[in-house]
């Protein structure tokens, strides 16, 4: 008799401030500096005003380069993670087909990941947008993870995010393509 | 002379015994099988019999279509992106910049740790 398939739970429930690769900051704050800034060698300080937003973030940076204490980078990687429903009016991924089309990897631009039923914790499906990426100072993060609980995406879809991060970003894209063998041409 | 040449081959032909098939024993041929397939035989997790499901001949074969001419980096959109980001609580912040002079990179302690 064969035995019961392992659980493979998505989400586990953490807190405190040790962040590893596939934790989900919620309502992080962003911020967005004026397209027209200019940053002057002057030495004076100058004014401006940046927009910043709260936006769903998870990390992307790898796990071995965040530990506490022996950090390995200044800056912590993420990108944005939309909730499905904000994303009704998306030509692509308002539709069941195109959120389809992301599940199975033909969008290599997002990323969905599946919703979470943890008490407290429910989220529906989501989408890890990989074109829209934010660092942030790792001293910032942290003090914000100490705020509250939060959900980390766990093994094995935690590497499947950063895989299909890899994937997206190491996409070459040539100039000049080798013409298609469909035809009788040479 | 070519006509009775060709109805002797083809009587030959049709009274091979390598074309008469009896209809096996099929107790025999489960034997045979299970003893052919002994060390490859992986127990399914199937909710049926073991001596149902582990042995070929009782798997139906699942014939599909063809496979289609395709390319996968045809399925593919690698321009797929949203266009305009769902509206999220925003603010202004004013900020003052200061100038810290130029970047300098952290200091290597082992490049492979």
């Amino acid at each position: 008799m064969a035995g019961r398939i392992p659980e493979y739970p998505w989400f586990s429930v953490v807190e405190g401030d040790d962040i590893e690769q596939g934790d989900i900051l919620e309502s992080f704050p962003v911020f967005l500096p004026p397209n027209d800034l200019a940053v002057e060698e002057s030495g004076q300080p100058s004014s401006t005003i940046f927009k910043w937003q709260k936006q769903d973030l998870v990390v992307m940076s790898q796990s071995c380069d965040l530990v506490k204490g022996r950090e390995k980078v200044d800056d912590i990687l993420l990108c944005a993670v939309w909730r499905r429903s904000e994303l009704a009016a998306d030509e692509n991924l308002g539709k069941d087909a195109g959120m389809e089309d992301a599940r199975k990897g033909r969008l290599p631009a997002f990323h969905v990941l599946a919703g979470s039923t943890i008490a407290s914790f429910e989220r529906e499906v989501r989408v890890v947008d990989f074109r829209r990426v934010h660092t942030m100072p790792v001293p910032m993060v942290r003090r914000r993870a100490q705020a509250g609980k939060r959900l980390r995406l766990l093994p094995p879809y935690r590497e499947h995010l950063s895989q299909a991060f890899a994937r997206f970003f190491m996409r070459v894209g040539l100039p000049i393509d080798i013409p298609p063998f469909t035809g009788r041409t040479k | 002379m070519p006509v009775p040449t060709a109805n002797a081959v083809a009587t030959l032909h049709m009274g091979m015994p390598a074309i008469y098939a009896p209809a096996a024993d099929p107790e025999y041929v489960k034997r045979e099988i299970e003893k052919l397939f002994a060390r490859d035989i992986e127990v399914l997790s199937d909710n049926r019999p073991e001596r149902q499901i582990w042995t070929p001949t009782s798997v139906n074969p699942q014939w599909g279509p063809a496979p289609t001419d395709f390319w996968a980096d045809e399925l593919l959109d690698w321009d797929a992106g949203i266009r305009v980001a769902p509206p999220r609580p925003s603010g202004k912040l004013p900020v003052t910049l200061e100038y810290a002079g130029g970047a300098v990179p952290s200091p290597t302690v082992d490049p492979w740790d």
